[in-house]
């Protein structure tokens, strides 16, 4: 799978996280990213799938945080929850919180969303 | 009065009430404080009107990698480096006066409360009109969601912006009265203290053309800024060894400036940085900044010193990875340095080859075509941290002499891993705050690299010196007591960022000016 670009990054991240629109994902400032609730199972699998790969290949495994962060903090697609309790994961410099990086990686083991 | 002391006959001497040596924010405010009281005030200014390189490269000194030569960061000619001010003001926070259990040897001798009146009068002086009562009132657009920003740990604030006032320039003409001597291309070679070492007796000044004259005055006020006013108190050392207050060692120590990183992206909701705008409030032909700030309940709690974090608008272009990946690829090219990651650049460089192709084109000199590189792409946080006071950052005389002969000082500057952890903490925080609150995600821009390695490298600075002189009631903890005078000295007092036991993350003219109105109203009182 060819590497996502910065721009398809922050389009999958905005796509799953409620009220994260991540503006600069998208070509005008005023466009607004589209609503979790809006997108289908596919582009879902894809968003989540993508991450989990994408993590994947930058190091970050299941059993990477396990050493790091032990196992407390479960697999979530909640992604503001997962911010607020969560301890972060830097990964390409983005600060992303573990149990959302869990669910992504996953979803990435299992072929997508179960 | 005005005197140019290079045309001075030999043998002049210089009598006065007080004496205030260093024309720049602190040296002009204190003088025209004091214009009412009729006392006969001499304002000394190394420098002349306007700028000169027999001056200005006194201001050269060694100092360690890291730091900036002052000789490019300061101007030494009457109004001092208000002259090149960009003009940015406001007051410190309450919590920067305060004893913080987590920041060694922090805590004012004043609080906040105690300089607040001060701030009102300092306002006029750097021309920003009154302060505003209530500075919400002025984010309305951002008023949704300063309630999530503050859930998060931040709030927006408003910055001020002055002109920039030129104190030289402003204030020149007023100060033209009748009680006023301004003596130009004067430079202080020694404090001259009573053998008692209870109170200075004499100043000793000397022009370009190595002529001396001596100065006596009721009272002296050192106002030369961050660096030099310790480095005058070391050099006076002909009765008290080591220098004038420094009996406990203290002078030139807890040297401090505001360390600036460009640390992240922000990429927040489309909403938001509607809300945002460009990041300035204007309001009565005035220009009001916004920056980030963590609040005091998150500093507390997370025993973090003070910080800002202006965001500034980016570009497309400006963010864009695959200009970012060009780079990378460029510099192992050019050092033989491994490149990891070859496929995931290479995807970047395809992804943005219009904004390469467009940045190229700019480099080159030819006009903008590619309107998206133009678009909005993010916030840069460039983060403006509240330095720690540490004792082994400091001024020190080395035995290399300047062009008067005098010995030249050496900045001794290093910034801990302490002060690099707090920065992740700090940023770690705010992805949290704003992840949580929905407001966006955060990208740092530095690599483990960069924090290990490189991250002095990376590191600006706001060219603020201070603590060089700290304030504090105990003699044992600081070298001016909370007037301002230097303990166990009866008539010399210091003025400006030096005295400041902690330095905040707010550049520090406002402090300064309001610190001086302070003592201004001191020496009325003694005067009276």
């Amino acid at each position: 799978m060819k590497s996502p670009s910065r721009r398809t990054l922050l389009r999958w991240i905005g796509a799953l996280a409620p009220a994260i629109g991540v503006a600069a994902a998208w070509e005008e400032a005023g466009q607004t990213a589209p609503a979790p609730d809006a997108l289908d199972a596919n582009q879902r699998n894809a968003a989540v799938f993508g991450l989990g790969a994408w993590l994947a290949r930058n190091g970050i495994t299941s059993e990477a945080l396990d050493r790091q962060h032990g196992e407390a903090f479960r697999a979530t697609g909640d992604l503001r929850a997962s911010f607020d309790q969560d301890p972060l994961v830097e990964v390409d410099g983005f600060l992303l919180p573990v149990g959302f990086c869990r669910h992504c990686l996953a979803a990435y083991r299992d072929g997508g969303l179960t | 009065m005005l005197i140019d002391f290079n045309d001075a006959p030999d043998g002049a001497a210089f009598n006065a009430d007080i004496c205030i040596v260093g024309a720049g924010a602190a040296g002009i405010t204190l003088a025209m404080e004091l214009i009412p009281t009729g006392k006969r005030i001499l304002l000394i200014e190394g420098g002349g009107l306007k700028f000169s390189d027999e001056s200005q490269s006194l201001y050269r000194m060694p100092r360690d990698r890291w730091y900036w030569d002052p000789v490019r960061s300061r101007l030494r000619f009457f109004g001092g480096s208000t002259n090149h001010w960009e003009g940015s003001c406001r007051t410190f926070d309450p919590i920067d006066f305060e004893t913080r259990s987590w920041v060694p040897d922090s805590g004012w001798p004043i609080s906040y409360h105690d300089l607040e009146p001060y701030y009102d009068r300092a306002f006029p002086y750097i021309e920003v009109g009154a302060r505003f009562p209530d500075e919400r009132m002025l984010l309305g657009d951002l008023n949704p969601y300063q309630k999530k920003l503050v859930a998060g740990g931040f709030q927006a604030r408003l910055g001020y912006h002055s002109p920039p006032t030129r104190f030289g320039k402003r204030y020149i003409e007023d100060l033209d009265v009748s009680n006023i001597t301004i003596l130009t291309r004067a430079n202080l070679m020694s404090i001259n203290e009573s053998a008692d070492r209870q109170s200075v007796n004499s100043l000793t000044i000397c022009n370009y053309k190595q002529q001396k004259a001596t100065v006596t005055a009721k009272y002296y006020v050192v106002a030369l800024g961050g660096i030099e006013n310790a480095r005058a108190l070391l050099l006076s050392d002909s009765v008290t060894p080591g220098g004038i207050g420094n009996e406990r060692g203290l002078v030139g120590r807890y040297f401090m400036d505001h360390p600036v990183i460009e640390g992240a992206v922000f990429y927040p909701t489309a909403d938001f940085v509607r809300a945002w705008k460009t990041g300035v409030i204007e309001y009565q032909s005035k220009t009001h900044p916004l920056s980030l700030e963590a609040s005091d309940d998150l500093l507390r709690r997370n025993q973090l010193t003070n910080a800002r974090m202006p965001l500034d608008w980016a570009s497309k272009s400006y963010t864009s990875l695959g200009i970012e990946s060009v780079h990378q690829i460029e510099k192992a090219l050019s050092t033989g340095r491994e490149l990891h990651e070859v496929l995931t650049h290479l995807s970047n460089v395809m992804g943005d080859a219009d904004l390469i192709f467009e940045q190229w084109r700019r480099n080159h000199g030819f006009s903008p075509w590619i309107a998206r590189a133009d678009e909005y792409g993010g916030f840069v946080m460039s983060i403006m941290m509240e330095q720690r006071p540490d004792r082994d950052n400091r001024i020190v005389l080395t035995n290399d002499r300047d062009a008067l002969g005098l010995r030249k000082g050496r900045i001794a500057w290093r910034l801990p891993q302490s002060e690099k952890d707090d920065f992740k903490r700090l940023l770690g925080l705010f992805a949290k705050g704003m992840g949580a609150q929905g407001l966006g995600v955060v990208r740092s821009s530095l690599s483990e690299d960069d924090m290990n390695r490189r991250f002095e490298e990376l590191i600006n600075f706001g060219h603020h010196h201070m603590g060089t002189t700290r304030a504090s009631a105990d003699p044992k903890r600081g070298v001016v007591d909370p007037d301002q005078r230097i303990h166990g000295r009866a008539n010399i007092y210091i003025a400006g960022s030096s005295v400041f036991p902690t330095g905040s993350h707010v550049p520090p003219t406002t402090t300064i000016v309001a610190m001086t109105i302070r003592l201004a109203d001191h020496l009325k009182k003694r005067l009276a």
